[in-house]
Protein backbone atom coordinates (compact mmCIF):
# COMPACT_ATOMS: atom_id res chain seq x y z
CA UNK A 1 0.00 0.00 0.00
CA UNK A 2 1.22 3.12 -0.91
CA UNK A 3 -0.03 6.01 1.81
CA UNK A 4 0.61 10.09 1.70
CA UNK A 5 0.82 11.71 4.89
CA UNK A 6 0.26 15.75 4.89
CA UNK A 7 0.22 18.42 7.22
CA UNK A 8 1.03 21.91 7.18
CA UNK A 9 4.80 22.02 6.78
CA UNK A 10 5.37 18.04 6.61
CA UNK A 11 6.93 17.74 10.23
CA UNK A 12 4.36 16.71 12.92
CA UNK A 13 3.26 13.95 10.04
CA UNK A 14 6.62 12.95 9.14
CA UNK A 15 6.67 11.87 13.19
CA UNK A 16 3.47 9.70 12.46
CA UNK A 17 5.43 8.33 9.36
CA UNK A 18 8.35 7.17 11.26
CA UNK A 19 5.71 5.36 13.24
CA UNK A 20 3.72 3.72 10.58
CA UNK A 21 6.38 2.57 9.00
CA UNK A 22 8.01 0.75 12.04
CA UNK A 23 4.26 -0.71 12.69
CA UNK A 24 4.09 -2.36 8.92
CA UNK A 25 7.79 -3.82 9.25
CA UNK A 26 6.67 -5.29 12.49
CA UNK A 27 3.87 -6.57 10.70
CA UNK A 28 5.71 -8.03 7.39
CA UNK A 29 3.45 -5.72 5.44
CA UNK A 30 4.67 -3.26 2.70
CA UNK A 31 4.14 0.30 2.94
CA UNK A 32 5.50 2.86 0.69
CA UNK A 33 4.72 6.10 2.79
CA UNK A 34 6.13 9.78 2.65
CA UNK A 35 5.37 13.40 4.57
CA UNK A 36 4.72 16.28 2.47
CA UNK A 37 3.25 19.87 3.25
CA UNK A 38 0.27 20.66 1.98
CA UNK A 39 2.00 23.20 -0.09
CA UNK A 40 3.92 20.11 -2.18
CA UNK A 41 0.58 18.09 -2.48
CA UNK A 42 -0.32 19.44 -5.76
CA UNK A 43 3.20 17.52 -7.16
CA UNK A 44 1.54 13.80 -5.32
CA UNK A 45 -1.28 13.89 -7.92
CA UNK A 46 -1.69 10.11 -8.36
CA UNK A 47 1.37 8.82 -7.45
CA UNK A 48 -0.25 7.23 -3.95
CA UNK A 49 -3.18 4.99 -2.96
CA UNK A 50 -4.75 7.12 -0.28
CA UNK A 51 -3.97 10.27 2.09
CA UNK A 52 -4.09 10.94 5.37
CA UNK A 53 -4.06 14.28 6.44
CA UNK A 54 -2.93 16.00 9.84
CA UNK A 55 -6.25 16.91 11.75
CA UNK A 56 -5.03 20.55 11.96
CA UNK A 57 -5.97 20.64 8.45
CA UNK A 58 -9.40 18.73 8.33
CA UNK A 59 -10.71 22.46 7.08
CA UNK A 60 -8.36 21.68 4.46
CA UNK A 61 -9.18 17.63 3.44
CA UNK A 62 -11.38 18.63 0.42
CA UNK A 63 -8.84 20.54 -1.29
CA UNK A 64 -5.73 18.02 -0.95
CA UNK A 65 -8.02 15.34 -2.03
CA UNK A 66 -8.84 17.53 -5.26
CA UNK A 67 -4.93 17.73 -4.70
CA UNK A 68 -3.54 14.25 -4.98
CA UNK A 69 -6.52 12.71 -6.71
CA UNK A 70 -6.73 9.52 -3.82
CA UNK A 71 -8.96 8.76 -0.99
CA UNK A 72 -8.37 11.35 1.40
CA UNK A 73 -8.67 11.78 5.48
CA UNK A 74 -8.02 13.66 8.31
CA UNK A 75 -6.01 11.18 10.76
CA UNK A 76 -8.55 11.16 14.20
CA UNK A 77 -7.09 13.43 16.88
CA UNK A 78 -6.04 11.04 19.39
CA UNK A 79 -4.02 8.67 16.96
CA UNK A 80 -2.08 11.62 15.15
CA UNK A 81 -1.04 12.75 19.26
CA UNK A 82 0.03 9.58 20.44
CA UNK A 83 1.52 8.69 16.59
CA UNK A 84 0.17 5.88 17.01
CA UNK A 85 0.91 3.97 13.91
CA UNK A 86 -0.88 0.82 14.17
CA UNK A 87 -4.62 2.92 14.45
CA UNK A 88 -3.65 4.87 11.44
CA UNK A 89 -2.64 2.47 9.27
CA UNK A 90 -6.18 0.31 9.91
CA UNK A 91 -7.65 4.15 9.22
CA UNK A 92 -5.92 4.15 5.60
CA UNK A 93 -6.74 0.71 5.08
CA UNK A 94 -10.37 1.28 5.91
CA UNK A 95 -10.69 4.35 3.58
CA UNK A 96 -8.93 2.52 0.56
CA UNK A 97 -11.63 -0.37 1.58
CA UNK A 98 -9.55 -3.05 2.39
CA UNK B 1 -19.51 23.85 26.12
CA UNK B 2 -20.87 21.33 23.56
CA UNK B 3 -22.86 24.44 23.04
CA UNK B 4 -20.34 26.38 22.00
CA UNK B 5 -17.75 23.92 20.66
CA UNK B 6 -20.80 23.46 17.74
CA UNK B 7 -21.80 26.96 18.10
CA UNK B 8 -17.92 28.27 16.58
CA UNK B 9 -17.16 24.58 14.68
CA UNK B 10 -20.53 25.82 12.53
CA UNK B 11 -18.69 29.04 12.13
CA UNK B 12 -15.51 28.92 12.26
CA UNK B 13 -15.35 25.50 9.78
CA UNK B 14 -16.95 27.05 6.97
CA UNK B 15 -14.30 30.19 6.95
CA UNK B 16 -11.32 28.69 7.28
CA UNK B 17 -13.05 25.95 4.51
CA UNK B 18 -13.63 29.29 2.64
CA UNK B 19 -10.33 30.37 2.59
CA UNK B 20 -8.75 27.31 2.12
CA UNK B 21 -11.01 27.01 -1.16
CA UNK B 22 -9.33 30.65 -1.68
CA UNK B 23 -6.81 29.26 -4.60
CA UNK B 24 -5.25 33.14 -5.07
CA UNK B 25 -4.78 33.36 -1.47
CA UNK B 26 -3.34 29.51 -1.14
CA UNK B 27 -0.92 30.05 -4.09
CA UNK B 28 0.11 33.32 -3.04
CA UNK B 29 0.87 32.07 0.52
CA UNK B 30 2.73 29.04 -1.03
CA UNK B 31 4.44 30.94 -3.10
CA UNK B 32 5.62 33.48 -0.74
CA UNK B 33 6.33 31.08 1.78
CA UNK B 34 8.47 29.20 -0.47
CA UNK B 35 11.28 32.31 -1.55
CA UNK B 36 11.81 32.10 2.38
CA UNK B 37 15.07 30.05 1.64
CA UNK B 38 16.20 32.61 -0.70
CA UNK B 39 16.09 35.20 1.98
CA UNK B 40 17.84 33.51 4.50
CA UNK B 41 20.51 33.10 2.03
CA UNK B 42 20.76 36.70 1.44
CA UNK B 43 20.80 37.19 4.51
CA UNK B 44 23.59 34.56 5.63
CA UNK B 45 25.96 37.13 3.45
CA UNK B 46 24.56 40.01 5.51
CA UNK B 47 25.63 37.96 8.97
CA UNK B 48 29.51 39.32 8.75
CA UNK B 49 28.02 42.92 8.26
CA UNK B 50 26.03 42.40 11.45
CA UNK B 51 28.95 40.78 13.46
CA UNK B 52 31.34 43.11 12.52
CA UNK B 53 28.97 45.90 13.89
CA UNK B 54 28.79 44.23 17.11
CA UNK B 55 32.11 43.60 17.69
CA UNK B 56 33.53 46.81 16.20
CA UNK B 57 37.19 47.61 15.73
CA UNK B 58 39.53 45.27 13.22
CA UNK B 59 36.87 42.69 12.43
CA UNK B 60 34.50 45.55 11.25
CA UNK B 61 37.68 47.05 9.25
CA UNK B 62 38.02 43.97 7.29
CA UNK B 63 34.24 43.26 6.59
CA UNK B 64 33.69 47.04 5.56
CA UNK B 65 36.71 46.23 3.38
CA UNK B 66 35.77 42.89 1.76
CA UNK B 67 31.95 43.94 1.55
CA UNK B 68 31.30 44.08 -1.83
CA UNK B 69 32.33 40.77 -2.16
CA UNK B 70 30.54 39.65 0.92
CA UNK B 71 27.45 41.11 0.01
CA UNK B 72 27.63 40.27 -3.75
CA UNK B 73 24.77 37.61 -3.54
CA UNK B 74 22.26 39.64 -1.83
CA UNK B 75 21.72 41.80 -5.15
CA UNK B 76 20.87 38.13 -6.78
CA UNK B 77 18.60 37.32 -3.38
CA UNK B 78 17.08 39.35 -1.65
CA UNK B 79 17.26 42.63 -3.80
CA UNK B 80 15.52 40.57 -6.33
CA UNK B 81 13.30 38.70 -4.87
CA UNK B 82 10.42 39.55 -6.12
CA UNK B 83 11.18 37.84 -9.22
CA UNK B 84 11.67 34.80 -7.37
CA UNK B 85 7.87 35.33 -5.96
CA UNK B 86 6.63 35.86 -9.11
CA UNK B 87 7.96 32.48 -10.38
CA UNK B 88 6.93 30.37 -7.24
CA UNK B 89 3.71 32.04 -6.79
CA UNK B 90 2.52 31.66 -10.68
CA UNK B 91 4.05 27.71 -10.20
CA UNK B 92 1.46 27.21 -7.16
CA UNK B 93 -1.12 29.11 -8.63
CA UNK B 94 -0.90 27.29 -11.88
CA UNK B 95 -0.78 23.66 -10.13
CA UNK B 96 -3.71 24.55 -7.84
CA UNK B 97 -5.69 24.79 -11.18
CA UNK B 98 -4.03 21.98 -12.77
CA UNK B 99 -2.74 24.21 -15.25
CA UNK B 100 0.18 21.49 -16.93
CA UNK B 101 2.20 24.20 -19.51
CA UNK B 102 5.88 24.18 -17.96
CA UNK B 103 5.96 28.11 -19.38
CA UNK B 104 3.15 29.81 -17.30
CA UNK B 105 5.97 30.58 -14.62
CA UNK B 106 8.26 31.68 -17.44
CA UNK B 107 5.41 34.69 -18.19
CA UNK B 108 4.65 35.66 -15.15
CA UNK B 109 8.22 36.25 -14.71
CA UNK B 110 7.88 38.46 -18.06
CA UNK B 111 5.02 40.44 -16.94
CA UNK B 112 6.25 41.03 -13.57
CA UNK B 113 9.68 42.52 -15.62
CA UNK B 114 7.60 44.76 -17.64
CA UNK B 115 5.63 46.67 -15.18
CA UNK B 116 8.60 46.31 -12.70
CA UNK B 117 11.79 46.77 -14.32
CA UNK B 118 12.49 50.96 -15.93
CA UNK B 119 15.05 51.02 -18.90
CA UNK B 120 17.13 53.93 -19.53
CA UNK B 121 19.38 54.30 -22.38
CA UNK B 122 19.47 49.83 -22.33
CA UNK B 123 20.62 50.01 -18.33
CA UNK B 124 18.23 48.16 -16.07
CA UNK B 125 17.02 49.59 -13.27
CA UNK B 126 15.93 46.89 -10.70
CA UNK B 127 15.17 48.23 -7.44
CA UNK B 128 11.22 47.45 -7.71
CA UNK B 129 12.12 44.11 -7.96
CA UNK B 130 13.42 44.28 -4.10
CA UNK B 131 10.55 43.95 -1.04
CA UNK B 132 8.67 47.22 -2.83
CA UNK B 133 8.17 44.40 -5.80
CA UNK B 134 6.38 41.69 -3.87
CA UNK B 135 3.08 43.10 -4.07
CA UNK B 136 3.32 43.79 -7.41
CA UNK B 137 4.79 40.18 -7.94
CA UNK B 138 1.61 38.87 -6.54
CA UNK B 139 -0.54 40.69 -9.17
CA UNK B 140 1.47 39.72 -12.10
CA UNK B 141 1.81 36.08 -10.75
CA UNK B 142 -2.12 35.98 -10.67
CA UNK B 143 -2.19 38.17 -13.93
CA UNK B 144 -0.31 35.74 -16.12
CA UNK B 145 -1.86 32.21 -14.70
CA UNK B 146 -5.59 33.50 -15.05
CA UNK B 147 -3.91 34.60 -18.64
CA UNK B 148 -3.33 30.96 -19.43
CA UNK B 149 -6.14 29.57 -17.72
CA UNK B 150 -8.71 32.14 -19.52
CA UNK B 151 -7.17 31.60 -22.74
CA UNK B 152 -7.15 27.70 -22.52
CA UNK B 153 -10.88 28.09 -21.24
CA UNK B 154 -12.37 30.12 -24.45
CA UNK B 155 -9.73 27.74 -26.35
CA UNK B 156 -8.18 31.05 -26.99
CA UNK B 157 -5.19 28.99 -27.99
CA UNK B 158 -2.71 27.32 -30.95
CA UNK B 159 -3.38 23.76 -30.49
CA UNK B 160 -0.94 21.19 -31.66
CA UNK B 161 -1.81 17.36 -32.59
CA UNK B 162 -1.37 14.88 -30.03
CA UNK B 163 1.73 13.82 -31.44
CA UNK B 164 3.74 16.77 -30.91
CA UNK B 165 6.08 16.61 -27.45
CA UNK B 166 4.51 18.32 -24.80
CA UNK B 167 7.44 20.58 -24.63
CA UNK B 168 7.23 21.77 -27.83
CA UNK B 169 2.81 22.04 -27.78
CA UNK B 170 3.35 23.80 -24.65
CA UNK B 171 5.51 26.38 -26.36
CA UNK B 172 3.00 26.83 -28.91
CA UNK B 173 -0.04 27.05 -26.22
CA UNK B 174 1.32 30.05 -24.52
CA UNK B 175 1.82 32.28 -27.54
CA UNK B 176 -1.32 33.77 -27.35
CA UNK B 177 -1.49 34.24 -23.53
CA UNK B 178 2.07 36.15 -23.56
CA UNK B 179 1.13 38.66 -26.86
CA UNK B 180 -2.12 39.43 -23.71
CA UNK B 181 0.85 39.51 -21.42
CA UNK B 182 3.16 41.59 -23.12
CA UNK B 183 0.76 44.20 -24.27
CA UNK B 184 -1.31 44.45 -21.12
CA UNK B 185 2.00 44.80 -19.37
CA UNK B 186 3.70 47.52 -21.78
CA UNK B 187 -0.31 49.14 -21.21
CA UNK B 188 0.04 49.24 -17.46
CA UNK B 189 4.13 50.32 -17.53
CA UNK B 190 3.44 53.23 -20.35
CA UNK B 191 0.64 54.70 -18.74
CA UNK B 192 2.34 54.89 -14.79
CA UNK B 193 5.47 56.62 -16.67
CA UNK B 194 3.10 59.09 -18.81
CA UNK B 195 0.13 60.09 -16.45
CA UNK B 196 1.99 59.48 -13.06
CA UNK B 197 5.54 59.94 -13.89
CA UNK B 198 6.61 57.11 -12.31
CA UNK B 199 6.15 53.27 -11.33
CA UNK B 200 3.67 50.78 -11.61
CA UNK B 201 5.34 49.33 -8.21
CA UNK B 202 5.23 52.64 -6.41
CA UNK B 203 1.33 53.08 -7.56
CA UNK B 204 0.83 50.13 -5.45
CA UNK B 205 3.34 50.81 -3.18
CA UNK B 206 1.31 54.11 -2.63
CA UNK B 207 -2.32 52.18 -2.41
CA UNK B 208 -0.85 49.61 -0.04
CA UNK B 209 1.14 52.15 2.32
CA UNK B 210 -2.01 52.17 5.07
CA UNK B 211 -2.28 48.56 5.24
CA UNK B 212 1.56 47.70 5.20
CA UNK B 213 1.86 49.93 7.68
CA UNK B 214 -1.12 48.75 10.06
CA UNK B 215 0.07 45.20 9.59
CA UNK B 216 3.18 46.08 11.79
CA UNK B 217 1.81 47.19 14.67
CA UNK B 218 0.60 46.42 18.18
CA UNK B 219 -2.69 45.79 17.66
CA UNK B 220 -2.17 43.93 14.39
CA UNK B 221 -0.15 41.57 15.65
CA UNK B 222 -2.27 40.96 18.98
CA UNK B 223 -5.16 40.50 16.69
CA UNK B 224 -3.10 38.07 14.51
CA UNK B 225 -2.22 35.91 17.81
CA UNK B 226 -5.62 35.87 18.95
CA UNK B 227 -7.22 34.80 15.85
CA UNK B 228 -4.90 32.11 15.48
CA UNK B 229 -5.00 30.35 19.17
CA UNK B 230 -8.69 30.84 18.82
CA UNK B 231 -8.50 28.45 15.53
CA UNK B 232 -6.65 26.12 17.50
CA UNK B 233 -8.56 25.89 20.12
CA UNK B 234 -11.14 24.14 17.67
CA UNK B 235 -7.99 21.92 16.23
CA UNK B 236 -7.24 23.77 12.92
CA UNK B 237 -3.80 25.00 12.40
CA UNK B 238 -4.53 28.61 13.01
CA UNK B 239 -0.95 29.99 11.37
CA UNK B 240 -1.68 28.33 8.71
CA UNK B 241 -4.55 29.98 8.11
CA UNK B 242 -4.13 33.54 8.98
CA UNK B 243 -0.71 33.62 7.07
CA UNK B 244 -2.63 33.49 4.33
CA UNK B 245 -3.00 37.15 4.88
CA UNK B 246 -0.69 38.10 6.78
CA UNK B 247 2.30 36.26 5.25
CA UNK B 248 2.82 38.70 2.31
CA UNK B 249 3.18 41.77 4.94
CA UNK B 250 5.52 39.70 7.17
CA UNK B 251 8.04 38.60 4.57
CA UNK B 252 7.97 42.13 2.95
CA UNK B 253 9.06 43.87 6.06
CA UNK B 254 11.54 40.99 6.74
CA UNK B 255 13.02 41.79 3.22
CA UNK B 256 12.79 45.74 3.43
CA UNK B 257 14.48 45.18 7.13
CA UNK B 258 17.65 42.95 4.91
CA UNK B 259 17.38 45.81 2.84
CA UNK B 260 18.37 48.61 5.37
CA UNK B 261 20.75 46.32 7.08
CA UNK B 262 22.74 45.82 3.67
CA UNK B 263 22.71 49.52 2.94
CA UNK B 264 24.03 50.39 6.44
CA UNK B 265 20.43 51.63 7.66
CA UNK B 266 18.74 50.33 11.09
CA UNK B 267 15.62 48.07 10.00
CA UNK B 268 12.99 49.49 11.01
CA UNK B 269 9.72 46.64 10.67
CA UNK B 270 9.15 44.74 13.94
CA UNK B 271 6.37 42.26 12.69
CA UNK B 272 8.48 40.01 10.11
CA UNK B 273 8.24 36.28 9.38
CA UNK B 274 10.77 35.70 11.96
CA UNK B 275 9.29 37.37 14.51
CA UNK B 276 6.10 35.54 14.47
CA UNK B 277 8.30 32.01 14.13
CA UNK B 278 11.42 32.62 16.58
CA UNK B 279 9.39 34.88 18.90
CA UNK B 280 5.49 34.31 19.22
CA UNK B 281 5.76 30.57 18.20
CA UNK B 282 8.52 29.27 20.53
CA UNK B 283 8.43 25.83 21.35
CA UNK B 284 4.86 25.69 18.59
CA UNK B 285 2.07 27.52 18.92
CA UNK B 286 0.38 28.38 22.60
CA UNK B 287 4.09 28.07 23.00
CA UNK B 288 3.67 24.90 25.66
CA UNK B 289 6.99 23.83 26.48
CA UNK B 290 6.63 24.99 30.25
CA UNK B 291 3.23 23.09 30.09
CA UNK B 292 5.19 19.71 28.41
CA UNK B 293 7.78 19.79 31.18
CA UNK B 294 4.93 20.12 33.68
CA UNK B 295 3.26 17.63 32.46
CA UNK B 296 6.36 14.79 32.33
CA UNK B 297 6.51 15.84 35.72
CA UNK B 298 2.84 14.78 36.56
CA UNK B 299 1.83 12.38 38.43
CA UNK B 300 -1.25 11.78 36.31
CA UNK B 301 -0.38 9.06 34.31
CA UNK B 302 -2.08 10.27 30.83
CA UNK B 303 -0.37 13.55 31.18
CA UNK B 304 3.05 12.18 32.10
CA UNK B 305 2.65 9.89 28.81
CA UNK B 306 2.06 12.88 26.20
CA UNK B 307 4.61 14.83 27.66
CA UNK B 308 7.20 12.38 27.09
CA UNK B 309 5.78 11.62 23.36
CA UNK B 310 5.83 16.10 23.14
CA UNK B 311 9.05 17.09 24.43
CA UNK B 312 11.55 16.32 22.02
CA UNK B 313 9.32 17.98 18.78
CA UNK B 314 8.46 21.05 21.13
CA UNK B 315 12.22 22.14 21.46
CA UNK B 316 11.75 21.64 17.85
CA UNK B 317 9.16 23.64 17.56
CA UNK B 318 6.25 20.64 16.82
CA UNK B 319 3.98 20.81 18.97
CA UNK B 320 0.96 19.45 17.40
CA UNK B 321 1.68 15.84 19.61
CA UNK B 322 0.64 18.30 22.75
CA UNK B 323 -2.01 19.87 21.25
CA UNK B 324 -4.14 16.54 20.02
CA UNK B 325 -2.75 14.95 22.40
CA UNK B 326 -3.60 16.86 25.99
CA UNK B 327 -5.29 17.92 23.94
CA UNK B 328 -5.36 21.47 24.55
CA UNK B 329 -8.58 21.32 21.84
CA UNK B 330 -11.66 22.67 23.38
CA UNK B 331 -9.85 22.02 26.90
CA UNK B 332 -12.19 23.64 29.46
CA UNK B 333 -8.73 24.41 32.04
CA UNK B 334 -6.25 25.14 29.18
CA UNK B 335 -8.25 27.35 26.95
CA UNK B 336 -7.33 30.55 28.61
CA UNK B 337 -4.00 30.77 28.73
CA UNK B 338 -3.41 29.06 25.65
CA UNK B 339 -5.90 31.69 23.89
CA UNK B 340 -5.00 34.93 25.56
CA UNK B 341 -1.48 34.40 27.04
CA UNK B 342 0.28 34.21 23.27
CA UNK B 343 -1.38 37.57 22.87
CA UNK B 344 -0.39 38.95 25.93
CA UNK B 345 3.24 37.65 24.94
CA UNK B 346 3.06 38.87 21.75
CA UNK B 347 2.07 42.65 22.72
CA UNK B 348 5.08 42.44 25.55
CA UNK B 349 6.99 41.35 22.78
CA UNK B 350 6.45 43.79 20.05
CA UNK B 351 6.51 47.33 23.08
CA UNK B 352 10.34 45.40 23.82
CA UNK B 353 11.07 46.33 20.38
CA UNK B 354 9.42 48.67 19.25
CA UNK B 355 10.64 51.03 21.96
CA UNK B 356 14.21 49.59 21.22
CA UNK B 357 14.72 47.65 24.22
CA UNK B 358 15.37 44.68 22.03
CA UNK B 359 17.24 44.85 18.37
CA UNK B 360 14.61 44.40 15.92
CA UNK B 361 14.75 41.08 13.78
CA UNK B 362 17.83 42.51 11.08
CA UNK B 363 16.56 39.49 8.25
CA UNK B 364 15.63 35.84 8.20
CA UNK B 365 17.20 32.88 9.34
CA UNK B 366 15.76 29.33 9.81
CA UNK B 367 13.55 28.26 12.12
CA UNK B 368 12.15 25.35 14.20
CA UNK B 369 15.07 26.24 16.34
CA UNK B 370 14.76 25.48 20.50
CA UNK B 371 13.76 28.29 22.25
CA UNK B 372 16.07 31.43 21.79
CA UNK B 373 18.17 30.50 19.01
CA UNK B 374 15.92 31.44 16.39
CA UNK B 375 15.44 34.86 17.89
CA UNK B 376 19.12 35.15 18.26
CA UNK B 377 20.29 34.25 14.69
CA UNK B 378 17.26 36.92 13.65
CA UNK B 379 18.42 40.21 15.81
CA UNK B 380 22.20 38.95 16.68
CA UNK B 381 21.12 40.08 20.15
CA UNK B 382 21.36 38.26 22.98
CA UNK B 383 18.59 40.36 25.08
CA UNK B 384 16.18 38.70 22.07
CA UNK B 385 17.32 35.39 23.23
CA UNK B 386 16.75 35.82 26.56
CA UNK B 387 13.51 37.26 25.73
CA UNK B 388 12.35 34.27 23.59
CA UNK B 389 12.96 31.90 26.35
CA UNK B 390 11.29 34.22 28.84
CA UNK B 391 8.25 34.12 26.42
CA UNK B 392 7.79 30.12 27.18
CA UNK B 393 8.71 30.94 31.22
CA UNK B 394 5.41 33.61 30.74
CA UNK B 395 3.25 31.25 29.47
CA UNK B 396 4.19 28.62 32.24
CA UNK B 397 3.43 30.44 34.93
CA UNK B 398 -0.11 31.51 32.49
CA UNK B 399 -0.61 27.56 32.31
CA UNK B 400 0.78 26.95 35.92
CA UNK B 401 -2.46 27.38 37.88
CA UNK B 402 -4.87 25.59 35.00
CA UNK B 403 -2.74 22.96 34.57
CA UNK B 404 -2.90 21.89 38.34
CA UNK B 405 -6.81 22.05 38.07
CA UNK B 406 -6.47 19.89 35.01
CA UNK B 407 -4.17 17.79 36.78
CA UNK B 408 -6.58 17.33 40.04
CA UNK B 409 -9.22 16.61 37.71
CA UNK B 410 -7.14 13.48 35.88
CA UNK B 411 -6.17 12.23 39.35
CA UNK B 412 -9.23 11.94 39.80
CA UNK B 413 -10.35 10.42 37.14
CA UNK B 414 -7.50 7.82 37.07
CA UNK B 415 -8.74 7.21 40.98
CA UNK B 416 -11.95 6.15 39.95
Amino acid sequence: MKVLVVCNAGMSSSILVKKMKEYAASQGEALEIKAVSSASAEDEAGEWDVCLVGPQLMHAVDEIQEAVEVPTAAVEMRTYAMADGKAALAQAKALLGQ
Amino acid sequence: MNKLQEWLQKWLMPIASMLEKQKHLQAIKDGIVGIVPIIIIGSFCLVPTGIGNLIGGGVQEWVNANNSIITLPTYFTTNIMSLYAVLFIANSLAKRYKIKNALVGVSAILVHLIVSVTVTDGAWNVTYLAAEGLFVAIISAVFAVEVVRLCSKYHLTIKMPDSVPPMVADSFSILIPLVIDVVAATAVATLCQTFGGTTFPQVIMNVLAPAISSMDSLPAVMIVVLLTQLLWVFGLHGAAITSSVWAPFAIANATANAAAVAAGQAPTHVFTFGFYYGFLQVSGSGMTLGLVILMMLSKAKSLKTIGRIGFIPSLFGVNEPIIFGVPLIMNPFLMIPFVFGPVIVAALNYLAMSTGLVGLPLWESPGFLPPGFQAFLLTLDWKAAVMAVLNVVLMTVFYYPFFKMMEADELKKEAE
